[in-house]
């Protein structure tokens, strides 16, 4: 059976009233039909759309949600997949590597690192990796093809249920579809970098919108020296039915290898010793691997809706870097090698259980297990390792479940409920089997949010509280300290990191633009990492952010489409006062999109204001502008994107540590800034050719 | 409209990257003389002249650590071990001098601006650049000189230590806000009592059974050196004080 929905004009995301403000709880089942809807409602005229039966998507009433449509990605600038996530307002993402490594996050105040904060899912399937060598939550986004992601779902806040380990922040789920296109289709970009990519991708014209067979292959010398990357990966994904059931299997496969240039400190540009494009890491780099396979189930009968997945991956990474030049060893070189390896299998169901008709349990649990593998050695810049720093092989057990309320009566919506998350390691210290230790750490995370819409209007109030796990090891035993004084601070047991936050907002939408705004305010009481250099748990004080997000969508013309949005937030330390390092305090972003076949363009500008570094250095505001146009004649379709279309000279990122690289000059500890430079003008070209 | 957005977002982007507010303070050794260390052996020890040869002064931010919640038993201190973050320095070797004088800048720190809690430098062997001719500190570490006391004796001590290669002390205390108008010089001194625990270096040494002579000689080897030299190498003995 097929439902009808009918869908009036309206602007994206902006929802009607017949449409509830959705965030997405289960992304492998209802993302893609979310989207769908969402895409079917940018259209400008009334039309009937004819969506999948399946299960209603929870409503979890949240303004901090944005839903960006297969269209609407297309027409932003984009060379990879971790650029599209730059729709997600508020989102700052920093490479201080190259394309292939892993993005630094910047989200509600939220230093993510490389997504210790940010819960991402890509096809349902959580990406970030518990205990990474190089980051907790490491979120490498470099196996997905940007042609195969038919939506992003941004929620900001740990406000739904199904948000899991690393929602401290917010979560953003990709989906991966091909909505538009259809066919096979053959693509070929030049960059001025030395850019070449080749991609290919076999859609049935007649398929589901998740069946696919897309795969590329990338070289790029990167700007400046030492940004060179390639990359080659494939996505394999299908639908399948059998009576009320429906399956989705996944396969990935993907390789990469990138440059680390490593970070130019501004002093040593200003001596004239390096040049901002330098790499001061010289040669070194690191490479990326992924084998993945994933089955999503889904069921509905009667008042029950029952989603399942599974999948099981093998990750390897393996990096090498220096970022502080001959500061901690004069004669060998402060270069270091990572390396992590692990398998990661995974179980997921959830049960959603119509109990009235204005009343539905929510219920789910997940199960990951994971084994890895990891080492990290200092190296000489020739790589070879002169001391081995870690060699520590962990099994994780990670459980959670959660279980639920969702109430819809009238123009009110409410959803409730907590949810556990667990964690078991077991931690083998291959260097000193004397330090192996296991143990557990577990939170509880309780969760509400109420929402009123009318036709016009949208409001919404939401509280919750998000975790981030510990790394497995911090699980292994205190380093000996016979020889200090027994004062010494030598650490604590791991914990989990709570983050409670609670945010309220509203929307405004007329016939042809919408604005809403969200106050937004994160508490955690008190910090647990582990500390690499003493190889202790630490606790950090307690921090809050208090931020607030605007913005503006209007749609002038029936092939214009603008979007402007804003983010403020004042995110500082409780005891000292001293604001979080690193956290935008201001980010603005503008896009403009013209659909106006056979031409096509998109235009998506960034202003970051001036960030707090440590110690009180503040790093520069930038402002970018990138732009893509496109043009299709028959079966050819020509696009120009264009990088940096202002030539800004920006950092990408800016640090403030101790570096030592010309050791002709006197050592010195005291931290400086350091800078890894934006991306140049530049510009790249593309044919793609549909069969 | 597209003009005046790209146009409003050039005119923003004219910041540019600050570094951190620093300043240069003199560091010297501070304190005239010696309050005598009570130890738990009952003995009165004053230390009349010390020296110390030691290398990379570095002072230190808290950071963000959380100390209100270390482990029973346990203190948080910083440094580098333990969340302190180095932001002030005085690179090179240097000799701390305390003989009852007032002694000259051993040079000028670089500081950033901050709220400092902490303090480091490395134990090393001294040189005989580093003191006048015939100063005993020369191939040792430290030097102590003074007398003992008990039960109305007294006898003078002269103490030599080696200290291992890289040993350093981590966190003396040191509590300053640094801002950029500061002018203090920052004064190291020696504890020869404890001033959280209150115990001492010579605790556990019972001089005039150990020496029976007119005079204690404490020299590298013996147990007495190196019941002395494990508690005179800590942080809780040295401190910094703001003059």
């Amino acid at each position: 059976m097929r439902s009808l929905l009918f869908i009036p004009i309206l602007v994206t995301p902006a929802l009607a009233d017949e449409a509830p403000l959705r965030t997405v709880a289960d992304p492998d089942k209802d993302l893609l039909r979310y989207i769908a809807e969402a895409e079917a409602k940018a259209t400008t005229t009334p039309e009937t759309i004819i969506v999948d039966d399946g299960p209603a998507p929870v409503d979890t009433p949240s303004s901090g949600v944005r839903v960006v449509t297969a269209r609407q990605l297309e027409l932003t600038p984009h060379k990879n997949a971790d650029d599209l996530l730059r729709v997600v307002p508020g989102l700052y993402m920093s490479q201080h590597g190259s394309e292939g490594k892993g993005q630094q996050f910047f989200l509600r105040g939220f230093d993510a690192v490389h997504g210790s904060d940010i819960a991402i899912r890509v096809g349902g399937i959580q990406i970030n990796e518990l205990s990474n060598v190089h980051g907790q939550g490491y979120a490498d986004l470099g196996f997905v093809i940007p042609e195969t992601v038919g939506g992003i779902v941004s929620r900001k806040g740990p406000f739904d249920l199904e948000q899991g380990w690393f929602a401290t922040a917010g979560s953003i789920d990709l989906d991966l579809s091909i909505p538009e296109h259809r066919g096979k289709r053959v693509g070929y970009e030049l960059g001025s970098t030395n850019r070449h990519r080749l991609v290919l991708v076999e859609a049935p014209e007649k398929g589901p919108a998740a069946e696919m067979i897309a795969a590329n292959i990338m070289h790029d010398d990167g700007f400046g020296v030492g940004r060179g990357s390639e990359h080659g990966s494939v996505i394999a994904q299908t639908e399948l039915r059998a009576g009320k059931l429906r399956f989705r299997p996944l396969v990935v496969g993907y390789w990469s290898k990138f440059g680390e240039p490593g970070v130019v400190a501004i002093k040593d540009i200003n001596a004239g010793y390096f040049d901002r494009f330098d790499a001061p890491a010289g040669e070194l780099g690191g490479r990326s691997q992924r084998l993945l396979t994933g089955l999503g189930a889904q069921y509905s009968q009667g008042d029950d809706d029952v989603t399942a997945s599974t999948h099981l991956g093998w990750r390897g990474l393996g990096i090498e870097e220096n970022f502080t030049g001959f500061l901690d060893s004069a004669e060998y070189g402060d270069a270091r090698r990572q390396m992590h390896r692990a398998v990661t299998a995974s179980g997921r169901i959830s049960w959603r259980h119509r109990v009235t008709p204005w009343l539905r349990a929510l219920s789910g649990i997940e199960v990951v297990r994971d084994q890895i593998v990891q080492a990290e050695q200092r190296i000489t810049g020739a790589g070879v390792v002169w001391r081995e720093e870690r060699a520590l092989s962990a099994s994780i057990l990670s459980g959670s479940a959660w279980a639920g309320l969702e109430a819809r009566k009238g123009r009110w919506t409410a959803t409730g409920g907590a949810r556990v998350d667990t964690l078991a390691v077991t931690a083998l210290d291959r260097l000193d089997p004397m330090r192996s230790g296991d143990g557990m750490a577990s939170a509880v995370s309780p969760r509400l949010a109420i929402g009123w819409r009318s036709e016009r209007a949208t409001f919404s109030i939401a509280a919750g509280r998000g975790q981030r796990p510990p790394e497995a090891r911090a699980f292994t035993r205190r380093a000996s300290r016979e020889n200090m004084d027994t004062v010494v601070y030598d650490g604590g047991d791991p914990e989990v990191t709570s983050a409670t936050a609670l945010e309220t907002g509203g929307e405004l939408r007329w016939d042809k633009i919408s604005t809403g705004a969200t106050v937004f305010a994160t508490w955690i009481d008190r910090e647990s990492i582990f500390d690499h250099i003493s190889g202790v748990n630490a606790l950090l004080d307690g921090s809050r952010r208090y931020g607030v997000e605007a913005f503006v969508e209007a749609s002038p013309l029936s092939w214009l489409a603008l979007r402007g949005d804003l983010t403020a937030v004042d995110a500082r330390f409780v005891e000292t006062g001293n604001p979080i390092p690193g956290a935008p305090r201001l980010l603005a972003s503008a896009e403009a999109r013209l659909d106006l076949k056979p031409w096509s363009a998109g235009l998506a500008g960034r202003f970051l204001g001036p960030r707090p570094l440590h110690h009180g250095a503040t790093a520069s505001s930038s402002t970018v502008l990138d732009a893509v146009g496109s043009y299709t004649r028959g079966r050819w379709t020509f696009a120009l994107q264009i990088d940096n279309l202002l030539a800004s000279s920006w950092n990408e990122g800016e640090y403030h540590f101790a570096s030592w690289w010309d050791t002709s000059t006197p050592r010195s500890e005291i931290p400086r800034v350091h800078l890894s430079p934006g991306r140049p003008f530049g510009a790249r070209i593309g044919a793609t050719v549909q069969f | 409209m597209s003009r005046y957005l790209v146009l409003s977002f050039a005119l923003a982007a004219c910041t540019s990257t600050e570094e951190a507010a620093r300043v240069d303070l003199p560091v010297s050794t501070a304190g005239t003389s010696f309050a005598p260390a009570a130890t738990d052996l009952d003995y009165q020890v004053s230390v009349e002249r010390m020296s110390v040869a030691v290398s990379g002064i570095q002072f230190t931010i808290e950071g963000e650590m959380h100390t209100g919640l270390a482990p029973p038993g346990t203190v948080a201190h910083p440094g580098h071990s333990a969340g302190g973050e180095v932001t002030g320095e005085l690179p090179g070797d240097y000799v701390f001098q305390w003989s009852g004088q007032t002694r000259p800048t051993l040079g000028v720190a670089t500081m950033i601006v901050g709220y400092y809690l902490g303090a480091n430098f490395s134990f090393r062997t001294a040189v005989a650049a580093d003191v006048p001719a015939g100063d005993p500190l020369v191939g040792h570490a430290i030097h102590l000189s003074g007398t003992v006391s008990k039960a109305g004796v007294s006898k003078p001590f002269d103490a030599l230590f080696d200290v291992e290669p890289n040993t350093n002390v981590i966190g003396a205390v040191f509590e300053d806000e640094i801002n950029e108008t500061s002018t203090e010089t920052l004064g190291f001194v020696f504890f020869p009592t404890d001033p959280s625990e209150g115990d001492t270096p010579f605790d556990g040494v019972d001089f005039f059974t150990t020496f029976t002579g007119a005079s204690i000689e404490i020299r590298p080897g013996s147990d007495t050196h190196n019941i002395i030299r494990r508690a005179i190498q800590t942080h809780d003995h040295y401190g910094v004080v703001p003059q």
